[in-house]
C-alpha cells in the first residue's frame, strides 16, 4: 500500500520488502522478531480423518510461503486455522509473536483470498473492497482513498461499479485480492487462488502476484496443489502429505534435493531406483545399481545420512544428457524405446538394463541426427546430479 | 514475547472446547442456546397450534358423542368401525363409500393431471432458457389465486346454460337433460385444474435433467417413439412422476371446497364428511376419526414422497 | 432438451394453459358484464366495481381480510425467518423431526388443520373465559399456516448462498452482529420478501381454515364469496373476486420477478 496505514493494528508493517536469506536454516529461534506466523504441533481431527497430525511451522515476515500438497493433505485446514476459521485440537499458534488461538477471525491481522473468492454478491466491487475498512469504522474519506489506491494497484479501477456476477474469473480473483490487501494484513492467506482459472491466465497472474508481493512486502501464505505454481512464486515451500509437513525448503532445494520419494515424485518428474553402497570417499559414493556402477557426489549437508548400504536414488530426466556430456560423468548405454516431442523439449524413454529411464532434452536445434525408437544411445549423468532419498 | 513451554500448555488447557462456526468461534454448548432463542418461539408455536391440536383430534376420535352432540370422554373404537362400514344394522356401505370415493377421486385426478402435465413439462423444458422462468411462473399463478374464485369460475363455465354444456348437447355427447355441473365431470375438471401445478413442477424438474442423447440412442437402435418414451424416458422421469402423483393425490382426496360447490350433495368426499360432522351433524368424535384417517393417508403418501425424493433437492413449492 | 419440441407437445401445452386460466378469465370477464343474471355477454361496464364501494358488508370483509393478512404475515415473517436462520445454522435435538413437522401444513388437507384448530380453540374456550372465536383465532390459525411456508422459502434461499461468505466477512473484520447485519440479512432478504409475499397471498386466499376458526362478526372476503356462491352469485361478487385475483397474481409475479433477479446474480 502506498498510503500510510491509519488502522490501529498492534503490529507494524514493514515499509519495504526485506527478503530473508532463503538458505538460512529453517529452525530459527522462536523469539526472533522476524517470524510472523509460528505454529507448534498443531493437530486437527475431523471424526476419523486426521487433517493435521502435528504441524510445526515458522513463516518469516515478508516471505512468499507456499503450502503444497495433494488434496486432503491438510494444507487448507492449516490455512483456515491461521485465519481463525477453524481451531486446532491441540497445539499453539502465534501471529506476530503473540498467541492467536484465543482471537476470533475478525480480530486477527490476517486476511484471506478464498478459493471461490467468496465475493459478496449483493455488493459492488468497490463496496466489496471497502467492506473490511467499513467494519473497522474508518472515516469514509480514508476508505475511499485506500479503496481507490488498491484498485489501481490491482488494475480493477474500471470495474468499481460492477457486481460480482458481472465479472470474469480473473477479475473476481483480482477483486478478492484487493478486498484482502486493502486491510494491510500482517499475513495474506491465499487458498488456491488460481484454482478456477485457465492455464494461460494462471501464468500471467502468478507473475503479477509475485511482483505485487515483493512491492508490498506483505507476507503471503499460499495454498496450492500445483507444484509449478508453488515453485514459480515462492520463497519457501512446505510440502505436505497426510497431515504432516514432509519437507520444507526453497524451491531449488525441493527440486534438487527431495528428501523422500513422495516429494521427488510430487515435484516434477524423476527416475527413482535403488542401489547398494560399495565404497565411500568423503562426499563421493560408489554404488551398484540396476543401471550399473554409478558414482554419486553428495553435498556436504547430507553426508551423515548415508551410513547405510541400501540407498534410494533419483535423478531428474533433464539432468541426464544424451549428447556426450563432460569427462568424469557416469556413462550408460541404453536403447531408445520411444521418443516424442512436446515442442520445447524432447522426451525419450531409454532402456538401460531392465530399467526404463525418462530423459528430456531441450530442443536447441543442435542435434544433427534425429533419434528414433530402437537406436542405441549413450547417456551421461554428472555425479552431482543424483539425489539421495531418506525413505 | 517468549513463553516457556509450560506457560503455553497452560494457555492451551485454559481454552474452552469450541469450534468455529461460520467464522464465529462458539463453545460447543452455544449451539443449543442460539437455536433455542431463534427457533424456540416457532417450535413452541407449531407444537401448540399444530401438533397439539392434531394430537387432540386423534384423542377425540376415540371419544363418544353424547345425545346432544356433547363429547363424552369414554374410550371407544366405534367411530373407526363406523367409518369402515359397521353400522347399527350390520354392514352399511355409505361411510366406507366416502372413503373409497375420496381415494378414487384422488387417484383419478392424479392420472388426469399426469396426462395433462406431461406435455407441459416437456414443452417448458424445451423452451429457451430465458422463457422457462416465465412459463413456470405462468403455471404457478393460478395456484396462488383464490381457490373459491377458481371453483365458481368453473361453475360459470360449466353452467347448464353455458356454451360448453349447450355445445355438448348439440353434438349429442350429453343427454338433453344431462348436466356437467353439479356432478362428477365438474368436480374432476376443477380438481385437475387446481392441482395441475403440483404435477407440472416436479415433472419439469425431472424432464429438465433428462439426457436427450439416451433417447436419440434408442431411436438409433430402432425403437419407435412410443417405445423409446416407455422404456427410456419414463424410467428417467419416474422420481418426478411419483412425486407429482403424490402431491396431487394427497390434497385432492381431502378437498372440501370443490366437491362442496361443484359436486352437489351426493358427491361427498372425506373433506365434506368432516365438515358435515363438525357442522350440521355435530358429531365431533366421528368427524375426528375421519380426519385421522385423512391424516394417515397423507402420512403414507408423504412417506412415499420422501422415499422417492430422497437425496434430491426437495421439489420446491412455487 | 431441444430435441423434443414437436408441434403437438406445444399445442397440448397451450391447451393446458388455456384450461388453467379459463376459470380466472371467466370471472374477470363477467365482472365487466352488464348482465345481472345468466351467462350471456350484454355489454361492458365497470358499474359493479363502483357498487362495491357502497356495499358495507364487502367493505367490512375487505378490511378484515387485509387486517388479518397483514397481522398474520408480520408475525409469521418474524417467526419463520428466525426459524429458518436458526435451523440452517445451528443444531438442536429433534431438528430432523421438526423439519418433517414443518411440512405437515403444506401437505395436510386444509379441512383437517381447520377442524384441529377448531377443536383446540373450543378446548381453550372452556378454560379461558372471554376467549371468543373471531379475528384473534383466525390470526393465530393463519400464522400457523404461514410459518412453514416462510421458513421453507427462506431456508431454500439460504441453501443457495455460499456459506463461505460469512467466513469471508469474519475474515474481513466483521464480528457476528456486523456479519449478520451486512452479509447474512441482505442475502436472506429476497427469500424473506418472497416468503412473506407468498404467505400474504396464502392468508388472503384462505377460506377453509378461516371458515372454521372464525366467529360471528368476523367475515373475510373468501367467506363472503362462499356464502354468496351458496346463495347465488351477483356480478358484484365477480368484481370483488377479480380484485382478489389481481392482487394475488400481482404478488406472485412480484415474487417470481424478485427470484429471477436474485438468481441471475449468483
Amino acid at each position: 500500500m502506498t498510503v500510510p496505514s491509519s488502522t490501529t493494528f498492534w503490529f507494524i508493517l514493514p515499509c519495504r520488502f526485506t527478503k530473508t536469506n532463503p538458505l538460512q536454516p529453517a529452525e530459527t529461534n522462536a523469539a526472533d522478531g522476524s517470524l510472523v506466523v509460528e505454529c507448534q504441533q498443531l493437530t486437527r481431527r475431523f471424526g476419523q480423518f486426521e487433517a493435521l497430525a502435528g504441524v510445526s511451522l515458522n513463516i518469516r515476515r515478508g516471505e512468499f510461503f507456499s503450502l503444497l500438497g495433494p488434496s486432503g493433505c491438510g494444507k487448507t485446514t492449516l490455512l483456515r486455522i491461521i485465519a481463525g476459521l477453524d481451531l486446532p485440537d491441540t497445539g499453539e499458534l502465534r501471529i506476530g509473536g503473540l498467541p492467536a488461538l484465543h482471537l476470533p477471525a475478525w480480530k486477527r491481522p490476517v486476511n484471506t483470498v478464498f478459493q471461490n473468492y467468496a465475493l459478496f454478491p449483493h455488493l459492488s466491487v468497490s463496496e466489496n473492497i471497502a467492506f473490511g475498512l467499513r467494519m473497522k469504522r474508518l472515516p469514509s474519506a480514508d476508505i475511499v482513498r485506500r479503496t481507490t489506491s488498491v484498485m489501481e494497484l490491482t488494475q480493477i479501477l474500471p470495474l468499481a461499479g460492477r457486481h460480482p456476477h458481472e465479472l470474469s474469473g480473473g477479475q473476481k480473483q483480482r477483486v478478492a485480492l484487493a478486498r484482502a490487501l486493502v486491510n494491510e494484513p500482517a499475513v495474506l492467506l491465499l487458498d488456491e487462488p488460481m484454482g478456477a482459472l485457465d492455464a494461460k491466465l494462471r501464468k500471467e497472474l502468478q507473475l503479477e502476484l509475485r511482483q505485487l508481493q515483493r512491492r508490498l512486502g506483505i507476507t503471503f501464505v499460499h495454498v496450492t496443489h500445483d507444484q509449478d505454481e508453488a515453485l514459480a512464486m515462492s520463497d519457501r515451500v512446505a510440502v505436505m502429505n497426510a497431515g504432516r509437513i514432509v519437507q520444507l525448503g526453497t524451491p531449488d532445494e525441493l527440486y534438487d534435493r527431495p528428501k523422500t520419494s513422495f516429494v521427488a515424485e510430487f515435484i516434477g518428474v524423476c527416475n527413482l531406483f535403488e542401489g547398494n553402497l560399495i565404497r565411500r570417499t568423503k562426499q563421493l559414493l560408489e554404488t551398484e545399481t540396476p543401471l550399473g556402477r554409478l558414482r554419486i557426489e553428495l553435498p556436504a549437508t547430507t553426508i551423515e545420512l548415508s551410513e547405510r548400504s541400501r540407498l534410494r536414488l533419483g535423478v531428474r530426466p533433464e539432468r541426464i544428457a544424451m549428447d556426450g556430456g563432460q569427462p568424469g560423468d557416469n556413462r550408460l548405454l541404453g536403447i531408445v524405446q520411444s521418443i516424442s516431442s512436446s515442442g520445447p523439449e524432447t522426451i525419450a524413454q531409454v532402456r538401460v538394463g531392465d530399467t526404463l529411464l525418462r530423459v528430456t532434452e531441450l530442443n536447441m536445434g543442435r542435434r544433427s541426427v534425429a533419434l528414433h525408437a530402437g537406436d542405441s544411445v549413450e547417456l551421461t549423468i554428472s555425479p552431482g546430479n543424483f539425489f539421495l532419498l531418506e525413505d | 514475547m517468549t513463553s516457556a513451554p509450560t506457560e503455553s500448555t497452560k494457555v492451551k488447557n485454559r481454552r474452552p472446547r469450541q469450534a468455529v462456526h461460520f467464522g464465529e468461534p462458539l463453545p460447543l454448548g452455544a449451539h443449543l442456546c442460539r437455536a433455542s432463542w431463534l427457533c424456540g418461539p416457532s417450535v413452541t408455536w407449531m407444537m401448540l397450534f399444530l401438533v397439539g391440536p392434531l394430537l387432540f383430534v386423534v384423542a377425540m376420535s376415540f371419544a363418544q358423542r353424547g345425545d346432544d352432540g356433547e363429547i363424552v370422554w369414554r374410550f371407544t373404537t366405534e367411530n373407526y368401525a363406523r367409518l369402515f362400514g359397521q353400522g347399527a344394522l350390520g354392514f352399511d356401505p355409505v361411510q366406507p363409500l366416502i372413503l373409497a370415493r375420496s381415494l378414487g377421486v384422488g387417484l383419478l385426478t392424479a392420472i388426469l393431471c399426469l396426462l395433462a402435465g406431461l406435455p407441459v413439462a416437456f414443452f417448458i423444458a424445451g423452451l429457451p432458457h430465458r422463457w422457462k422462468g416465465a412459463a413456470l411462473t405462468l403455471v404457478v399463478i393460478p395456484f396462488w389465486t383464490n381457490l373459491l374464485v377458481r371453483t365458481y369460475g368453473w361453475q360459470l363455465i360449466l353452467a347448464p346454460d353455458g356454451w360448453i354444456a349447450r355445445g355438448l348437447r348439440t353434438a349429442n355427447w350429453l343427454a338433453a337433460d344431462g348436466e356437467l355441473y353439479p356432478g362428477w365431470p365438474a368436480v374432476l375438471i376443477a380438481l385437475v385444474c387446481d392441482y395441475l401445478p403440483f404435477m407440472i413442477l416436479p415433472l419439469y424438474t425431472s424432464v429438465e435433467k433428462l439426457d436427450p442423447a439416451l433417447e436419440e440412442a434408442a431411436a438409433d437402435l430402432g425403437a419407435s417413439p412410443l417405445r423409446a418414451f416407455w422404456s427410456v424416458v419414463l424410467p428417467q422421469i419416474r422420481p418426478g412422476l411419483i412425486a407429482g402423483c403424490v402431491l396431487v393425490f394427497l390434497p385432492a382426496s381431502g378437498q372440501f371446497v370443490i366437491p362442496d360447490l361443484l359436486g352437489g350433495a351426493k358427491l361427498a368426499l372425506l373433506g365434506n364428511a368432516v365438515q358435515q360432522q363438525f357442522g350440521a351433524s355435530r358429531d365431533w368424535p366421528y368427524g375426528s376419526a375421519i380426519a385421522v384417517v385423512a391424516l394417515l393417508v397423507m402420512g403414507a403418501g408423504l412417506w412415499l414422497h420422501t422415499r422417492v425424493t430422497r437425496g434430491r433437492r426437495e421439489v420446491a413449492l412455487p | 432438451m431441444k430435441t423434443r419440441r414437436s408441434p403437438l407437445t406445444g399445442l397440448a401445452a397451450v391447451l393446458v394453459f388455456v384450461f388453467l386460466y379459463a376459470p380466472l378469465a371467466v370471472v374477470l370477464v363477467f365482472s365487466f358484464n352488464v348482465a345481472r343474471h345468466g351467462t350471456m355477454w350484454e355489454g361492458f361496464t365497470v358499474d359493479w366495481y363502483l357498487r362495491l364501494l357502497d356495499n358495507q358488508a364487502a367493505l367490512a370483509a375487505a378490511f378484515n381480510t387485509l387486517q388479518l393478512a397483514c397481522t398474520s404475515t408480520l408475525f409469521a415473517t418474524c417467526l419463520g425467518t428466525a426459524l429458518a436462520y436458526g435451523m440452517s445454522r445451528y443444531e438442536f435435538p429433534g431438528k430432523r423431526l421438526f423439519h418433517h413437522v414443518l411440512h405437515i401444513p403444506v401437505f395436510i388437507p386444509d379441512i383437517v388443520l381447520a377442524v384441529a384448530l377448531l377443536l383446540f380453540f373450543a378446548l381453550v374456550r372452556k378454560f379461558l373465559a372471554g376467549f371468543e372465536l373471531g379475528m384473534t383465532t383466525m390470526t393465530l390459525a393463519h400464522i400457523t399456516l404461514q410459518i412453514p411456508f416462510i421458513a421453507i422459502v427462506v431456508r431454500a434461499r439460504m441453501a443457495d448462498c455460499d456459506p463461505q461468505l460469512e467466513e469471508a466477512a469474519a475474515d474481513l473484520g466483521a464480528g457476528p452482529w456486523l456479519t449478520f447485519r451486512h452479509v447474512t440479512l441482505p442475502l436472506m432478504m429476497p427469500g424473506i420478501v418472497a416468503g412473506s409475499l407468498l404467505a400474504f397471498t396464502l392468508s388472503l386466499d384462505d377460506f377453509v381454515v378461516s371458515f372454521f376458526t372464525t366467529g360471528p362478526g368476523a367475515t373475510t372476503l373468501p367467506i363472503l364469496i362462499y356464502s354468496s356462491v351458496k346463495r347465488g352469485i351477483t356480478p358484484e361478487i365477480h368484481a370483488l373476486a377479480s380484485l382478489i385475483l389481481v392482487v394475488s397474481a400481482a404478488t406472485v409475479v412480484t415474487v417470481a420477478f424478485l427470484r429471477g433477479r436474485t438468481e441471475v446474480k449468483r
